[in-house]
């Protein structure tokens, strides 16, 4: 067999593989960058895609999973084109992870599962910065601030240096919404 | 809030496999023509000039190799920008990638001065063929009008090129380097 046609092959069985394993991983991204469910599904292409063509570049200096994640994240930014600005990021109630977005207070914790306060944070969240937009949507997925740092590119300490300012921001946010509804009482 | 739409995107994964593998090939084969092309022309002019055409002397020889040398430069031109912004890692972290993108839409003078060498050597070449063939009647006037003409059809050139980078190019490098400023904060 033709040693190109035997390569090509090689890669087909690897992509579908590894579509197979992390589908679910690339659909939550998607998930977060678009609501629509049409652009979900072109961008979810798009990634497949952008999968497809760094491939052949994957040594395996990195897990599978943290370089889905990178193609994945590299391909949101990307797809906005020059209107970075413009990217929204989405959360739902059933995001996992979603606590990691404050620090352990129940009592907002409980407050932000309401409807209303849900739709706050979104709004909070999409007046960060698409660094800080990208660094949520990873959060979100669950990894560690070990794992987002091998994603973005940034050191561990850097990495949980925006997270916590981040979390200061939405939680300084929140405790003064606290503090009018509690005067207005 | 319920933004997110859980349904798993349906994808035909064969049908994209084969569209991908299609592009693949296509893009394979136009570059692997295109430069067959440049390194036959390349020599071949070289002959022709040196040892098929009528009446050879030196000016259809000079004007011969600086064809045939400008056939080799666009090859090697062609071979490395076509390496650099066909082969776009979406694997890297994002920080890396990004920097990669900004280089890579970078307008570098070296690149213009380059690309240059090979058009100025077509140049030589028709004056050296006009010499060939006017060659007592040679007159100084028709070269000047034909280095006019020559050079402002390539002023020309160079301006839409210009254009286009700035209209499609310039705006995927400020956003580049404008996400890298923020992650740098």
């Amino acid at each position: 067999m033709d040693k190109t046609l035997r390569m090509t092959i090689k890669k087909e069985e690897r992509f579908k593989q590894i579509i197979e394993e992390y589908e679910r991983l690339i659909q939550s991204i998607c998930g977060h960058y678009t609501q629509n469910s049409e652009d979900r599904k072109d961008m979810y292409q798009e990634i497949l895609v952008n999968i497809w063509k760094s491939l052949d570049s994957f040594r395996g200096d990195s897990k599978i999973s943290t370089w889905i994640y990178r193609v994945a994240v590299n391909t949101a930014l990307n797809s906005s084109g020059k209107s970075y600005r413009y990217m929204k990021l989405h959360i739902n109630s059933d995001d996992r992870h979603l606590n990691m977005l404050m620090d352990n207070d129940d009592e907002l914790i409980q407050k932000k599962k309401e409807e209303a306060n849900l739709e706050q944070l979104q709004i909070q969240i999409n007046l960060l910065s698409v660094i800080d937009k990208a660094m949520i949507s990873l959060m979100l997925e669950g990894l560690s601030t070990r794992e987002i740092a091998d994603v973005i590119g940034l050191t561990e300490t850097n990495v949980r240096v925006k997270i916590h300012r981040i979390k200061e921001q939405l939680k300084s946010y929140f405790g003064q919404v606290e503090h009018k509804t509690s005067v207005k009482i | 809030m319920r933004t997110n739409i859980n349904k798993p995107i349906e994808t035909d994964m064969g049908t994209l496999i084969q569209k991908m593998r299609s592009e693949d090939k296509r893009n394979i084969m136009i570059s692997r023509n295109f430069q067959i092309l440049m390194w036959i022309m390349a020599p071949l002019y070289i002959i022709l000039f040196n040892f098929v055409f009528d009446d050879i002397n030196i000016y259809s020889r000079l004007a011969g190799f600086s064809f045939g040398l400008a056939f080799f430069i666009f090859a090697l031109i062609f071979r490395r920008f076509h390496k650099i912004y066909s082969s776009v890692d979406y694997g890297l972290p994002t920080i890396e990638m990004l920097s990669k993108a900004a280089k890579r839409y970078k307008m570098q003078l070296n690149k213009i001065v380059l690309s240059l060498i090979p058009a100025c050597l077509v140049d030589l070449g028709a004056v050296f063929v006009s010499m060939h063939e006017e060659e007592e009647n040679f007159l100084f006037d028709h070269l000047i009008t034909y280095q006019i003409i020559y050079f402002s059809m390539l002023a020309v050139a160079i301006s839409i090129g210009y254009m286009i980078w700035r209209h499609k190019q310039k705006p995927l490098r400020d956003a580049a380097l404008k996400l890298l400023k923020e992650f740098q904060e």
